[in-house]
C-alpha cells in the first residue's frame, strides 16, 4: 500500500468534491511543483485516489443541498429535491455510499482478474458503438426528465444550439461568433452548467429542503438496492467512463437515465446514479493506461507527469501496475464509504447553518467559480457577461428539469464529431 | 449581497496578483494534443526559474491568438503551428505573424503513415486513412496525393486529434493513420508499425518512391516564440529550454524520448526560420 500518495489524493479530492467547480485539473495545477516529486506508480495512484474520493464526497452535498460538488452529480441533485424524509435522506447518503463502494470494488475486481484482456477495450472506441451511445443517451434523457416531452427536445436543442456556438475545428467554421474571439472557444463550460443548471436546482430546492433542515439522517442502517441492479449500473458507469471528454458524467446521467425506467424511488435513482460514476472513477484512467490517450484534461497533466518519469507503454507492467491500483483503490474505496457514509454526519457541518444561508454562500461560491475561473483564463469580463445573460434564463427555468440542456451541451462536440465521421465509416 | 461583494473583491485581489506574473506560457494548441503536453512540459522546467509563472490553456487558437494574448502584457512563450497559420489564411480564425516574436525553436515533424496489420501496404492496398481534423485541412489531401502516386483509392476519416486517431487504429476502425512521430512511437509501442514517412529524405520516405510527387512531402513546421521579451529575456528563456532538452531527466527531454522523437533546431536564424516557415504554410493552405 502507497499509503502517502493515497493519502493525499483523498485530500484532493476531497476538497475537488466539496467545492462546486474546483475540478481535479485546478487542483492538480496548484499541486504541481509537489506531484513533479512522485514516481510514476504514485501518481497514479494519487490520481485515482482524488478521482475515486471526489465522487464519493460530490454525493453529500448533492443529497444534502442539492449541490453538485462534482460535475457528475447532477443526476442527485435532481432527485435530491424529491427526498421529503429525513428517512430517504438517510437512505440517499448511506446507499450512495454502499453502492459507490460495490460498484469501485466490482470494477476493480474485474480488471484485476481480466487484466490480460484489458487491452480489448480499444475496441469499445468505434464511431458506431459511441454514436449510438450518445444518441441513446439523448432519448433516454428526454423520455425520463419529468418534462414534457417537446420541453424536453426544446431543452435539448437549446442545449446543442448552445454547445455549438464557437470554431468548428471540424469544418474550420466559426458558428454564431459575432467575430467575437471569446467566443471562438464557445460558451464557457462553467458558467453555462452553473447558470442553467446549479442555480436554478438551488433555487427549485430553496423550499422543498426546508422540511428537513434538520438533518438528522440515520446512519444506523445501511440502504441496500438489489445486487443485480448494482452490477448492472457499475457496467454501465464503467463503460460510460471510457467516453472521452464525458466520462463520469456520462455515467452517472446514463445509470439514472436507465433507473428511470424501472423505479420512481429517488433514492434508487440517486444510488444508481452515485453507483455509477464511482465504476467510471476508475475506467477513466484506461485509456491512458493501456494506450498513452488522456480522455479528459486532469489526465493529460497526469501523463505529463508520468512521461517524466519515464512512462513507456510497452516497457509498462500492466499487471502488477493493475495489481497496486487495486489494494490501494480498495482502501481508498473504504476510506470514501466511511467519509460518504458515518463519516458524512461531519462532513455535513461543513454546511451547518441555516439554510436559505447555505443557499446564499453556495451561490456566492458558485459566482466565485465563474470569476475565478474567468481570472485563470484572461476572460473576467467575459464570463461575467455571459454569467448576465444566462442567469434570467436559468430563473426562468428553475421549474423544469434542465437535465437535458446540460447534457446537450457537454457531449455536443462528441456526438457532432462522431456523427460526422460516421458514413465515412458505414 | 454581501457575500457577493467579498467574492468579487476576492477576485479582484487575484486579478492584481496576476500581473506580476514573470512568464506566461500560452497554450494555443488543444488542452490535451502535443502542444499542450510541451506546454506542461515547459511548464515544470522552468517552474524553478521564474519567481513566478502562469500555465493558460485555452484549448482553442482562437482564444489564445485573438482574445487571451492581446491582453498578457508580459513575457509570453507560446507555440504556434503550419497548419494553424494555413487555416488562418484560408479564413480560419486567427494568423499570427512570428516575424513579431523572437524564435526559439523550429522543428518540423514529417508526417508516418502507421498501421496495425501487417498484411496490408499503403501504396498497395487501399483502405480508410485516418487523420485528424480539419476535414478539408492539408491531411486531407495528403490521402489524395498517395492515391495520385500510387493508383490506390484510399478514403479519408476524419478524427478530432491525433490521440483519437490512434484510438481508431488500434481498434482496427481504420487502416492506416497518419501522425508524427510522438504519436507514431505510441502505434509501435501498441505492436503497429510505420513503415512509410512523408519526409523528404528518410529511408521510409514515400517521396524517395516516387520522386515525381512534390506533395508526398509533408510535415508539420512548429516554432515556439519568446514574445513581451527583451533579447537579452529571450536569449535567457532559450538557453534554459536547451538545457532541459540536453538533460534526459527532464519533462521537456522525457516528452520527446530525449531527442530521439523530435529533431529541434535551436541555431536557425530568424529569416531561415521565415522562410521555411512560409513554404510550409503556403504548401498546407
Amino acid at each position: 500500500m502507497l499509503w502517502y500518495p493515497a493519502l493525499l489524493g483523498v485530500l484532493a479530492g476531497s476538497v475537488s468534491g466539496l467545492i462546486p467547480g474546483v475540478g481535479n485539473f485546478v487542483l492538480m495545477l496548484l499541486l504541481y511543483p509537489f506531484l513533479g516529486s512522485l514516481s510514476i506508480n504514485e501518481l497514479i495512484i494519487f490520481y485515482s485516489s482524488m478521482a475515486t474520493i471526489s465522487q464519493y464526497i460530490g454525493s453529500i452535498p448533492a443529497t444534502l443541498y442539492g449541490i453538485p460538488g462534482e460535475s457528475s452529480s447532477y443526476p442527485t441533485v435532481l432527485e435530491s429535491s424529491k427526498l421529503s424524509t429525513v428517512k430517504q435522506v438517510g437512505d440517499a447518503i448511506s446507499g450512495s455510499a454502499f453502492g459507490s463502494f460495490i460498484g469501485g470494488v466490482i470494477v476493480l475486481l474485474l480488471c484485476y482478474l481480466l487484466v490480460d484482456y484489458l487491452e480489448l477495450l480499444k475496441y469499445l472506441y468505434s464511431t458506431k458503438l459511441l454514436t449510438s451511445l450518445l444518441v441513446l443517451a439523448c432519448i433516454a434523457i428526454c423520455v425520463s426528465s419529468g418534462n414534457k416531452l417537446t420541453t424536453s427536445l426544446l431543452l435539448l436543442i437549446t442545449g446543442f444550439s448552445l454547445a455549438s456556438i464557437g470554431y468548428n475545428s471540424h469544418y474550420s467554421v466559426p458558428i454564431l461568433t459575432f467575430n467575437n474571439m471569446y467566443l471562438y472557444a464557445g460558451l464557457p463550460f462553467e458558467v453555462v452548467l452553473i447558470c442553467l443548471f446549479a442555480i436554478p436546482q438551488i433555487l427549485q430546492n430553496w423550499d422543498t429542503k426546508s422540511k428537513i433542515s434538520n438533518l438528522a439522517y440515520n446512519i444506523g442502517t445501511i440502504y441496500i438496492i438489489n445486487p443485480i441492479y448494482t452490477c448492472f449500473y457499475t457496467v454501465i458507469g464503467f463503460i460510460c467512463g471510457l467516453v472521452p471528454g464525458v466520462t463520469t458524467i456520462l455515467s452517472s446521467i446514463a445509470a439514472y437515465n436507465i433507473s428511470a425506467y424501472f423505479t420512481k424511488d429517488p433514492v434508487k435513482r440517486i444510488i444508481a446514479s452515485e453507483t455509477a460514476n464511482n465504476a467510471g472513477a476508475f475506467s477513466l484512467l484506461l485509456p491512458l493506461l493501456l494506450f498513452g490517450v488522456p480522455i479528459i484534461a486532469s489526465e493529460a497533466l497526469l501523463l505529463n507527469l508520468i512521461e517524466q518519469k519515464g512512462f513507456v507503454i510497452s516497457s509498462f507492467d500492466l499487471r502488477s501496475l493493475v495489481t497496486l491500483l487495486s489494494i490501494n483503490l480498495l482502501i481508498v474505496n473504504i476510506i470514501g464509504l466511511f467519509i460518504a457514509w458515518p463519516l458524512s454526519k461531519y462532513v455535513k457541518y461543513f454546511y451547518t447553518f441555516n439554510l436559505n444561508t447555505i443557499f446564499s454562500i453556495l451561490i456566492t461560491l458558485l459566482v466565485a467559480v465563474v470569476l475565478y475561473n474567468g481570472y485563470l483564463n484572461y476572460s473576467l469580463i467575459y464570463n461575467l457577461i455571459v454569467f448576465t445573460i444566462l442567469l434570467p434564463i436559468g430563473y426562468m427555468l428553475r421549474k423544469v428539469n434542465t437535465l437535458p440542456l446540460i447534457f446537450a451541451f457537454i457531449i455536443n462536440d462528441k456526438l457532432i464529431d462522431n456523427l460526422l465521421r460516421l458514413p465515412h465509416i458505414l | 449581497m454581501k457575500n457577493t461583494i467579498m467574492a468579487v473583491t476576492a477576485a479582484l485581489m487575484f486579478s492584481s496578483a496576476a500581473n506580476s506574473t514573470e512568464l506566461t506560457i500560452l497554450n494555443s494548441g488543444s488542452k490535451t494534443g502535443s502542444f499542450s503536453m510541451t506546454s506542461i512540459a515547459y511548464y515544470t522546467d522552468v517552474l524553478k526559474e521564474y519567481d513566478q509563472i502562469n500555465l493558460v490553456n485555452p484549448g482553442s487558437r482562437c482564444v489564445a491568438l485573438g482574445s487571451l494574448l492581446p491582453r498578457i502584457s508580459g513575457p509570453v512563450l507560446m507555440p504556434w503551428a503550419s497548419d494553424y497559420e494555413a487555416d488562418g489564411r484560408n479564413g480560419g480564425c486567427v494568423t499570427f505573424d512570428i516575424a513579431k516574436g523572437k524564435l526559439l525553436r523550429y522543428n518540423k515533424e514529417p508526417v508516418s503513415v502507421c498501421q496495425l496489420k501487417d498484411t496490408i501496404d499503403v501504396i498497395n492496398d487501399s483502405g480508410k486513412i485516418g487523420h485528424t481534423v480539419p476535414a478539408t485541412g492539408p491531411l486531407s489531401k495528403a490521402s489524395g496525393y498517395i492515391n495520385d502516386s500510387f493508383g490506390t483509392k484510399h478514403t479519408n476519416v476524419v478524427y478530432d486529434g491525433q490521440g483519437d486517431t490512434r484510438l481508431a487504429l488500434l481498434s482496427g476502425e481504420i487502416d492506416y493513420a497518419l501522425l508524427t512521430k510522438e504519436h507514431a512511437a505510441y502505434v509501435v509501442e501498441n505492436g503497429g508499425t510505420c513503415n512509410y514517412d512523408m519526409s523528404d529524405d528518410s529511408d521510409k520516405s514515400l517521396h524517395v518512391i516516387d520522386p515525381s510527387n512534390p506533395n508526398l512531402v509533408f510535415s508539420f513546421d512548429n516554432v515556439w516564440l519568446a514574445l513581451n521579451m527583451t533579447d537579452a529575456e529571450a536569449d535567457s528563456l532559450k538557453a534554459i529550454l536547451m538545457a532541459k532538452h540536453d538533460d534526459c531527466n527532464s519533462a521537456s527531454a522525457k516528452y520527446t524520448g530525449c531527442g530521439s522523437l523530435l529533431d529541434i533546431v535551436w541555431s536557425i536564424t530568424d529569416e531561415e526560420g521565415l522562410s521555411s516557415w512560409e513554404l510550409a504554410v503556403e504548401s498546407q493552405r
